[in-house]
């Protein structure tokens, strides 16, 4: 099988198509003419630096860059959790960059050795993309579920305190919420397993095929990791989510006037 | 002295701050000393932010007060069960609350939220004693009009049997014929009972009920004694604060 390069001069062509956004914000007026051009430098930036890293990581073949730069992206994405919802205070990170790296190792070395049984344990063709897709699985899990637990809780302040009012405690107060909240965090999960293969194919799996492995191997990967993407979806959105409810309320079952100013 | 009845309220010194949106905070109650007997009937006025529902908030524990003690029944508010303060010492808000479902549902939510299932015909007497007739326990509950939803409301809380039922002028959402009539049932029910109620309003004709009154102003017990006394006295800043009844405008 043929495997195409492709030249910076190739990829320069390929940003015409950038063009047609760029366009279209000035013609509707939109506003966002900087934001593509930033955001067109810095994919083309930052994944040439990604690339350059994982080039020498590859041929270090050491343990400790590969688990280093798990570490640095756990960093990156819990603080970008807390940014997307729109809460950066220091519990907030703390607490989604907890919950992101922890059930990302959980699942992550529960699917490389037992069910990939990859080796040797820490070979970074397989660590590295795949962490990097549960980090970033759970990273909007997370952001998506703590802002609907802070959104949901401002929204329905009244009915949680008139739950208090008639002897609920907190954890009861805020139930319907705090279900909702995770019902939003898996609804992108739930729908990525929905669709998978009929309106989309996926990132993983189109980069296996394109570089010619059998499509049949290529689908079984995909299948696994949808399945390790949900897991760390599911449970670091709960885990966040239970964290977080927490914080919002005193030991007596009061809100914290901080917390819902 | 006399030992204290058990539903006795008695505030020390009670002060409140209150954290404010845009930073900074501000002093709601300044040091409300108050002795509230069981069975009472206290009526409760006072201008917006004078601290009448931070008041209310203290007594059901939603928050705490920052100086001073509450003591109920002469034990600290504070050493109670919270759940318990809260079971016992209702507090109906201003505005109505209602939970998506049934209006029986909303009137047993205490028992829902547990997990039990709750008293369907004690949830149905409740409706009937604020002038809701029982047929209309399966009625979509958002779907009433607002005074309708201020008595699903007051229902809920009754339907705990609280020693103290306050009212954040709740009754403000209702026609006069059903405000007289929900209040009429509670003066037989409650004070008889050694029962207390604490009513906050603005409306003379609910005021005038009540046994004492008293006038909340910056934080302060400003004046209290006989409703009479003090919504009559010509002199009376209380009457300032006033609605339906021409004084704010005179």
């Amino acid at each position: 099988m043929t495997m195409y390069e492709i030249g910076i001069v190739d990829i320069f062509v390929c940003a015409v198509a950038m063009a047609v956004p760029f366009c279209i914000s000035r013609f509707l007026k939109l506003g966002l003419e900087k934001d593509l051009m930033i955001g067109s430098i810095r994919v083309f930036a930052q994944l040439l630096a990604v690339g350059y890293v994982l080039d020498k990581i590859f041929a270090i073949n050491h343990p400790a860059p590969v688990f280093g730069i798990c570490l640095i992206m756990t960093f990156v994405a819990g603080f970008n959790a807390a940014k997307r919802a729109g809460l950066m205070r220091a519990r907030v990170v703390i607490i989604a960059t907890g919950v992101i790296g922890l059930t990302s190792l959980a699942v992550g070395t529960y699917v490389f050795y037992l069910v990939i049984g990859v080796k040797p344990y820490f070979n970074p063709r397989y660590v590295i993309p795949m962490m990097g897709m549960g980090l970033n699985g759970a990273m909007n899990g997370v952001a998506i579920g703590v802002r609907a637990l802070d959104t949901g809780i401002r929204d329905n302040r009244d009915r949680i305190e008139a739950s208090l009012c008639v002897g609920a405690t907190s954890w009861q107060a805020i139930a319907p919420v705090a279900r909702n909240a995770v019902r939003q965090a898996l609804i992108p999960a739930i729908n990525g397993l929905m669709t998978a293969g009929i309106v989309q194919l996926p990132g993983f799996m189109t980069g296996q095929i394109t570089s010619g492995v059998d499509p049949q191997i290529a689908v079984r990967y995909q299948v696994v990791i949808f399945y390790m993407l949900t897991g760390i979806v599911a449970s670091s959105s709960i885990m966040a989510i239970l964290l977080m409810v927490r914080g919002y309320f005193t030991a007596d079952h009061q809100f914290r006037d901080q917390a819902v100013r | 002295m006399n030992e204290p009845h058990s539903g006795d309220i008695s505030m020390l010194n009670v002060c409140r701050v209150k954290a404010l949106a845009k930073g900074g905070a501000i002093q709601v109650l300044r040091g409300v000393d108050l002795q509230i007997d069981a069975g009472e009937y206290l009526g409760v006025i006072g201008a917006s932010g004078s601290g009448k529902s931070t008041m209310l908030r203290l007594l059901n524990r939603l928050e705490d007060p920052d100086e001073g003690t509450i003591r109920y029944g002469g034990v600290d508010l504070n050493s109670l069960p919270i759940i318990e303060v809260r079971r016992k010492i209702g507090l109906v808000m201003q505005k109505p609350v209602i939970f998506p479902g049934s209006v029986i549902e909303n009137v047993l939510m205490h028992d829902i939220i547990a997990g039990r299932i709750g008293d369907e015909e004690k949830g149905c007497r409740w409706l009937e004693f604020v002038r809701l007739p029982r047929d209309m326990n399966c009625r979509d509950a958002t779907a009433l009009s607002v005074g309708q939803q201020a008595r699903v409301q007051l229902a809920r809380t009754l339907y705990l049997e609280p020693e103290v039922i306050m009212l954040d002028e709740c009754t403000a959402n209702l026609d006069a014929r059903n405000a007289d009539e929900i209040l009429d049932n509670l003066e037989k029910l409650f004070p008889k009972r050694k029962r207390t109620i604490i009513h906050v309003s603005h409306q003379r004709s609910r005021l005038q009920r009540c046994r004492r009154l008293i006038y909340l102003e910056d934080g302060l017990v400003a004046a209290s004694g006989a409703p009479e006394h003090i919504l009559n006295d010509p002199g009376s800043p209380a009457r300032k604060v006033l609605t339906g009844s021409g004084e704010a405008a005179q």
